[in-house]
């Protein structure tokens, strides 16, 4: 017998399969402030979480689609580098980064992590949310015929909607139904989370398989180290798992729903 | 039936050389699951020469016992090959299915957690070339369809079907059958949900002129065909199945799904075989070309070679552990690993 053989064998090269999010994030002015500013933070620590994993890293895409002034596909893949703690170049901490937006393009819109730049985002104008949830459905079918024609496998997608208030938009009760059928023909994996005067009547009509969650205060952070979290868990599964997510801490169920 | 004759005799003096494995991948060892994965395989003789079976299970992701459900569907599907070329035995178990179709009542998807099941398959082949199965009862004297041959090349006749091999492919697709009533009646005995016993599962009937492989969920099984006559050195390496998947990257089929054995696939290459692997999806990343479902030469040659000068399987196995369990595989999949090599010398 010679075991040197088994040295020898070569491995092939394949690609990862691919864990695709877009996060549809409320920018609305009513978002001014203390909210929008935490709301930055928790995406810088969410990109960081997600680096230092490194299948999510090869595994997860980000998009990030904004309402508030329109809706907005934004550039996730360049913006300002990631803070080095303690030095780092001062004129960077002085100048206020540019965000910049990209096209609604299923090529252009998402960034794997590892070149994932969390943008900074600026709040303001109305909430036009029926949009940017067909939008943020858009990206997905077209990620997914991309996926198709380059041989990727790819798990499950996700879309998760942060909101601060109701939409302001027409029409935005066909874009709740498109999604909600979208969830259950297993097309799409859909989170919803109310912040503060978040109407969540309003959220509930999006899915019919999970309420919508009201988060803690501003506890985005908690709510962005959850999601890293959990799309870690999804990037690791297997067949057959059962991949438990990690229990939500940081919302509620909203069990105070009128009969609307 | 023509009378076959069953002995059980000794690898060396079989064609072939075997080598096969099964390790607990790095996750399991953090989790402190253990392997997942099972393989089995029987040689037995019949008039017209030396039979391999082989069967490979991969029991699901964190499954609490699914690696007993791996090891119970290799167990029951070896046994259920074994008694193809066994009359005696062949009676038995048909006489069993007669007595669980008279007792069974179908039972409704939620609750078929703990009910045995009976599915007897015939196979038949439309005009499309696309497998198709539909689930009988099936009497001791009904004999299946004729069924069409898999064509390996582009012109390739395909041969009448004969009685013999009509009948291997009805015991694999049995096989798949009883492998998944196994787990229902051991779900019932143990007192566990049928979920926890989930597990794929791949059999393989070798004969030195032929190759019937069954496979329900995302294993894969890579063949090499002997070298025509006046063709160049090797056999053609190509992939006799193809791992199922759902739209997602972490869906698969397994036993203990209600109406799964639809999905089994089925399929015959007509011609000798000069080498033969199975492994489960642990493996698939390093050794095929995902895309296009097309076996990477340069991982199973050096492979195939191992195999070819094992002259002791325990030993090779040990060798293959130690190869599956290495840091450059490691370093690609954290999952647990089987192989199986066989080579025809």
């Amino acid at each position: 017998m010679e075991p040197y053989l088994l040295d020898q064998a070569e491995f092939a090269d394949n690609p990862e399969p691919r864990c695709p999010v877009v996060l549809a994030l409320d920018t609305s002015g009513s978002m001014k402030g203390d909210p929008i500013i935490e709301l930055n933070n928790a995406l810088r620590e969410f990109g960081a979480a997600l680096k230092s994993d490194p299948l999510a890293s090869l595994r997860v895409e980000l998009a990030i689609v904004t309402f508030g002034n329109g809706v907005h596909a934004i550039d996730v893949k360049s913006g300002i580098p990631n803070e080095t703690p303690g030095g780092g170049d001062t004129r960077s901490m002085m100048v206020r980064p540019k965000t910049k937006e990209v096209a609604f393009d299923a090529q252009q819109a998402f960034a794997t992590v590892d070149q994932f730049r969390p943008p900074v985002l600026d709040a303001g104008g109305d909430t036009p949310m029926g949009e940017a949830i067909r939008r943020a459905l858009d990206l997905i079918k077209g990620r997914k015929e991309l996926y198709k024609q380059n041989g990727l496998d790819y798990f499950r997608p996700w879309i998760f909607l942060i909101t601060d208030g109701r939409p302001t938009d027409r029409g935005w009760e066909l874009a709740a139904e498109q999604v909600k059928q979208e969830e259950n023909r297993k097309g799409v994996v859909f989170y919803a989370v109310g912040v503060e005067k978040a109407d969540m009547n309003v959220l509930n009509r999006f899915s019919s398989n999970r309420a919508p969650l009201k988060l803690h205060g501003l506890a985005f952070g908690d709510l962005f180290q959850w999601l890293s979290k959990s799309l870690s868990v999804i990037a690791h599964s297997r067949p057959g798992e059962q991949a438990p997510l990690p229990p939500v801490g940081w919302g509620d169920i909203d069990t105070s729903h009128s009969d609307e | 039936m023509t009378a076959f004759l069953r002995m059980t005799i000794d690898l060396n003096s079989s064609p072939w050389r075997m080598a096969g494995a099964s390790v607990r991948g790095t996750s399991h060892q953090k989790s402190g699951l253990p392997c997942q994965d099972a393989q089995g395989f029987r040689i037995l003789q019949d008039e017209s020469g030396p039979v391999l079976l082989i069967a490979l299970a991969d029991g699901a992701g964190s499954a609490a016992h699914s690696d007993q459900g791996a090891r119970r569907a290799v167990e029951v599907a070896l046994e259920t090959l074994s008694a193809a070329f066994d009359p005696q035995a062949a009676e038995q178990m048909a006489l069993e299915e007669l007595e669980l179709v008279s007792l069974a009542e179908p039972v409704p998807p939620e609750t078929s957690g703990g009910a045995a099941e009976i599915f007897i398959y015939e196979a038949q082949l439309s005009e499309t070339g696309e497998i198709q199965t539909s689930e009988s009862h099936m009497d001791v004297e009904d004999q299946p369809e004729p069924v069409d041959v898999e064509k390996l090349d582009e012109g390739e006749i395909a041969a009448p079907v004969s009685d013999a091999n009509n009948e291997l492919e009805s015991f694999i697709l049995q096989a798949f059958g009883r492998a998944r009533r196994a787990l229902c009646q051991m779900a019932d005995s143990e007192d566990i949900p049928l979920r926890d016993l989930s597990s794929t599962l791949t059999c393989a009937v070798l004969r030195p002129d032929c190759l019937i492989v069954g496979q329900l969920g995302d294993g894969a099984v890579v063949a090499q065909a002997q070298p025509g006559e006046g063709e160049e050195q090797e056999g053609e390496l190509f992939a006799v199945t193809t791992p199922q998947r759902g739209e997602y990257a972490n869906e698969t089929y397994f036993l203990t799904q209600v109406g799964v054995l639809d999905k089994v696939q089925l399929h015959t290459i007509r011609r000798p075989i000069k080498a033969l692997a199975a492994m489960s999806d642990g493996l698939l990343r390093l050794a095929m070309k995902m895309s296009s479902n097309e076996p990477h030469p340069p991982f199973f040659k050096p492979l195939f070679t191992f195999a070819a000068t094992a002259e002791d399987p325990g030993a090779a196995a040990i060798q293959l552990e130690a190869f599956l369990n290495s840091d450059r595989v490691n370093a690609r999949t954290d999952d647990d690993k089987s192989l199986v090599l066989v080579v025809h010398v």
